[in-house]
């Protein structure tokens, strides 16, 4: 199957309708507020205590759509004065590690249904400040440091957690939160870069989901202060929230080579955050989601938890069809295991049909390997997407909705301008690359390589966006 | 705040937070600042200890930013690089390059001499088709290696003074890949310095790193190096000086065809090692030059050389358990605990 049929049932098998994305909540915390029109958003997410109740109706007397951010045990109570002072919602930050604990679950649930028109949001759970991170590592004892060969820059980002996210709720965009990473004291009182600010907006919007961005209260006194310095930083941040603001975001869905199974989120943390390191691009199905329809336009399934008896049919049916199917440390038996196998130090393989079925034996212990064998398995000219000269870009991809065009999201986390070179499975005769800062691009000039278009974007510095389409779609 | 961390480290508004915050610590003394930035492909991190943190942090921004502009010099990625621009204009016409660029060029001809040309940056024309291998491509054939070879030599590289160069060979090109990094640490080190930054530790990706002075209270950094086999320990405590590691590529496909972005220019194919090489010397461009030149010697002619230099220690760390080790200068210790923080 592959890339043939990917244009045609990718439009059919459409996941959901596209929900509203991009919407960016400021964290606030400090007395002084800047008008709505300043700040260029109107959602404001206010810390819950008995003290900010004044702050909050302060904030919506200034226009702003004020959110209290709870925790679940304060969540009743700040429902309730949330209701009674018109607030427009509550954010339940989660308190385990995983997303969406049960208990967190139901009193949402159970707060939807007494406070109808309140809305109540969870963010799943707490992500990272998305960034390149460095080799040293900084306590209060000191620094450590070690020498080895050069290693290649490390990102933290927040793709394995959205993903996850997505999969448990289908019909609402993920929602973001993070705490800065600030780590000497100068850089903690003072607060992060704007570039910071700019690629935590670029990160989530690139990915669809929705961000609650912690403003540092020294750039909220700033604001409120009216400094001009301050001011003109947050005019071209306001650019990097328009340019991912719903309303200018093509409405492609997104699309990927891989779908992992889990339903555990820990269990694949550290084999998605790698995968996503390695811009490979996957989606995450729960195991009673599996089948054959939703796996259909994919190259590769890893299986981290047990599907039921029809998912795992569904499985066979797509190695049958050429796919891949990696099985991670499943105990039982399968409708595979009549066939004949191979035996690999890693497990057994079995031949279905056109494709394969892999049991590896053991859990994943080196991610990075792990990665790197899923890189294998696709093949160097599998991956709908493969960049070069781009060691601090993450990608996703997205195909608009009965037609053959996509689109391309870049992020780069090392805020410096790179020139990357992209190559997209699909043949495009037109390529158009637009960024926050500099608008749209004269010229992408795309060449065609057999089924793939290759081309080289001039400058990406934090975000942007490509538009492939084809002469015969522009013409339609 | 800053939008290019390449201009000028923070702008405007830190500039007017930091006079606050400089009144709020000035009874403070020795506050750690630390930054990273990515460049020459990876991250550049400086951790400097000073009484006061905004001079640190000032400094820092103009150390990265000097960084920066060592990269787009030196990058051979970048086509509008000044390296770029004599790899394709100096072919036996004698160019006009920056001060920065005659310098480390200068420098690599030293290395290349010590040697007898194992280190040599004129490996451009192999390094660029073998790492198209590491990409997923195709090796090169035998003929190709002996093709290009005739494009290499460090002999070949005639630098007429005071700033120009001249490639006597019409497919050399320059790769600067196994120095430039060390040349930008001890160009950080000069701008913090410029500052009076007196105790800093400067991190070039991990490979190259330069102390200056010692944390506070303490008599040097102590800096883990890489081993591959995680139970020799090696460790060493810089002060003034720096250190490097070198190491092969691993091929992910745990073939024995040669791999890696460490090329043989005598060979003209990736150096087969099972060695990680570190290095301590006196300064970071001398240091980084050493690792790669010994990972290609290996520990017999390593040695050899390391005596006749002063100040120079290095280790050898086999995949296999064994290592070995000659000494000039610092000491470098085996089984240190791979958790202690100094």
């Amino acid at each position: 199957m592959r890339s043939h049929r990917v244009v045609l049932l990718s439009a059919l098998l459409l996941i959901v309708a596209a929900p509203a994305w991009g919407r960016v909540f400021l964290q606030w915390t400090e007395p002084g507020i800047p008008l709505v029109t300043q700040i260029g958003v109107r959602d404001l997410v206010v810390p819950w205590n008995p003290g900010s109740v004044g702050l909050m109706n302060a904030a919506r007397n200034l226009g702003y759509r004020v959110f209290a951010g709870v925790r679940p045990t304060d969540a009743a109570t700040a429902a309730s004065v949330a209701a009674s002072n018109g607030l427009a919602g509550i954010i339940v930050e989660s308190e385990s590690g995983a997303p969406w604990s049960n208990a967190t679950r139901e009193l949402i649930e159970k707060l939807r249904r007494t406070y109808p028109k309140l809305v109540v949001l969870e963010p799943g759970s707490q992500g990272k400040q998305p960034q390149i991170r460095g080799n040293m590592v900084v306590s209060k004892d000191g620094v450590l440091v070690v020498s080895s060969p050069t290693e290649q820059p490390w990102i933290d980002s927040n793709v394995a957690l959205a993903r996850f996210v997505s999969a448990l709720q289908p019909n609402e965009p993920p929602l973001l939160s993070f705490s800065w990473d600030l780590i000497d004291p100068l850089e903690r009182r003072l607060g992060p870069q704007a570039a910071d600010y700019a690629l935590a907006v670029a990160e989530a919007g690139a990915m669809r989901a929705d961000l609650i961005l912690p403003v540092h209260p020294n750039l909220q006194k700033a604001l409120a202060d009216g400094n001009q310095a301050a001011r003109r930083e947050w005019e071209r941040l306001k650019t990097y929230m328009h340019f991912y603001s719903a309303g200018n975001m093509p409405a492609g869905h997104p699309c990927a080579d891989i779908a992992v199974v889990a339903d555990n989120y820990d269990e694949a943390y550290e084999a998605m955050n790698l995968m996503a390191r390695h811009n490979i691009l996957f989606t995450v199905l729960r195991p009673s989601d599996v089948t054959l329809q939703r796996l259909m336009h994919l190259q590769m399934a890893i299986v981290f938890s047990r599907p039921e008896e029809q998912g795992l049919r569904a499985l066979q049916a797509f190695a049958s069809q050429a796919g891949t199917v990696v099985l991670v440390r499943l105990q039982g038996r399968f409708p595979w295991g009549v066939l004949s196998s191979t035996k690999t130090e890693a497990g057994k393989t079995y031949n279905v049909d056109r494709g394969r079925v892999v049991e590896l034996s053991e859990p994943v212990a080196d991610p990075e390997a792990f990665a790197e064998l899923v890189r294998n398995l696709l093949g160097s000219r599998g991956s709908l997407v493969r960049l070069w000269n781009a060691l601090t870009v993450l990608v996703f991809a997205f195909r608009e909705p009965h037609t053959n065009s996509m689109e391309l999201e870049l992020v780069n986390y090392a805020q410096q301008p790179q020139r990357v070179q992209v190559r997209v499975k699909g043949v495009f005769s037109k390529v158009r690359y637009e960024t926050p800062e500099h608008g749209n691009y004269s010229e992408v000039r795309p060449e065609n390589n057999g089924e793939y278009t290759e081309f080289v974007l001039p400058d990406l510095q934090i975000g942007g966006r490509v538009y492939l389409s084809s002469e015969k779609e522009k013409n339609k | 705040m800053r939008w290019n961390r390449g201009c000028t480290g923070r702008t405007i508004l830190q500039f007017l937070l930091l006079g606050v915050a400089q009144t709020q610590v000035s009874a403070q003394t020795n506050q750690l600042v630390y930054r990273k930035e990515y460049a020459m492909g990876t991250v550049f991190e400086i951790a400097a200890y000073n009484s006061s943190p905004s001079l640190a942090s000032r400094a820092i921004g103009k150390a990265f930013a000097e960084v920066i502009r060592l990269d787009h010099m030196m990058s051979d990625y970048d086509p509008g690089s000044d390296l770029s621009r004599i790899n394709s204009t100096a072919h036996y016409r004698a160019e006009l390059v920056p001060a920065d660029l005659y310098r480390i060029i200068q420098q690599s001809l030293v290395y290349s001499k010590l040697s007898t040309g194992k280190f040599d940056i004129t490996v451009g024309p192999l390094s660029r088709v073998w790492k198209e291998e590491i990409r997923g491509g195709n090796a090169p054939s035998a003929e190709q290696i002996k093709e290009l070879q005739k494009c290499i030599g460090w002999q070949k590289v005639v630098l007429v003074p005071p700033d120009r160069v001249e490639l006597r060979s019409s497919c050399m090109a320059l790769d600067l890949g196994a120095i430039g990094k060390g040349y930008a640490v001890d160009q950080v080190v000069a701008v913090l310095r410029s500052f009076g930054i007196k105790n800093a530790l400067i991190n070039a990706g991990g490979s190259t790193i330069y102390a200056m002075g010692a944390p506070p209270g303490l008599p040097a950094w102590l800096v883990h190096l890489h081993d591959p086999t995680r139970k020799r320990g090696p460790a060493v405590s810089l002060r003034d000086n720096s250190v490097s590691t070198s190491e092969q590529t691993r091929n992910p496909q745990a073939g024995s065809a040669p791999f890696g972005h460490i090329i043989d220019p005598v060979k003209g194919i990736p150096v087969t090692t099972p060695y990680s090489v570190s290095v301590v010397a006196d300064s970071a461009t001398e240091s980084d030059a050493l690792s790669t030149t010994l990972l290609l010697m290996g520990p017999e002619r390593g040695r050899a050389l390391v005596r006749n230099l002063p100040n120079v220690s290095a280790v050898w760390i086999s995949s296999h358990g064994s290592s070995e080790m000659v000494s000039h200068g610092p000491r470098i210790s085996l089984n240190h605990p791979a958790d202690s923080i100094h």
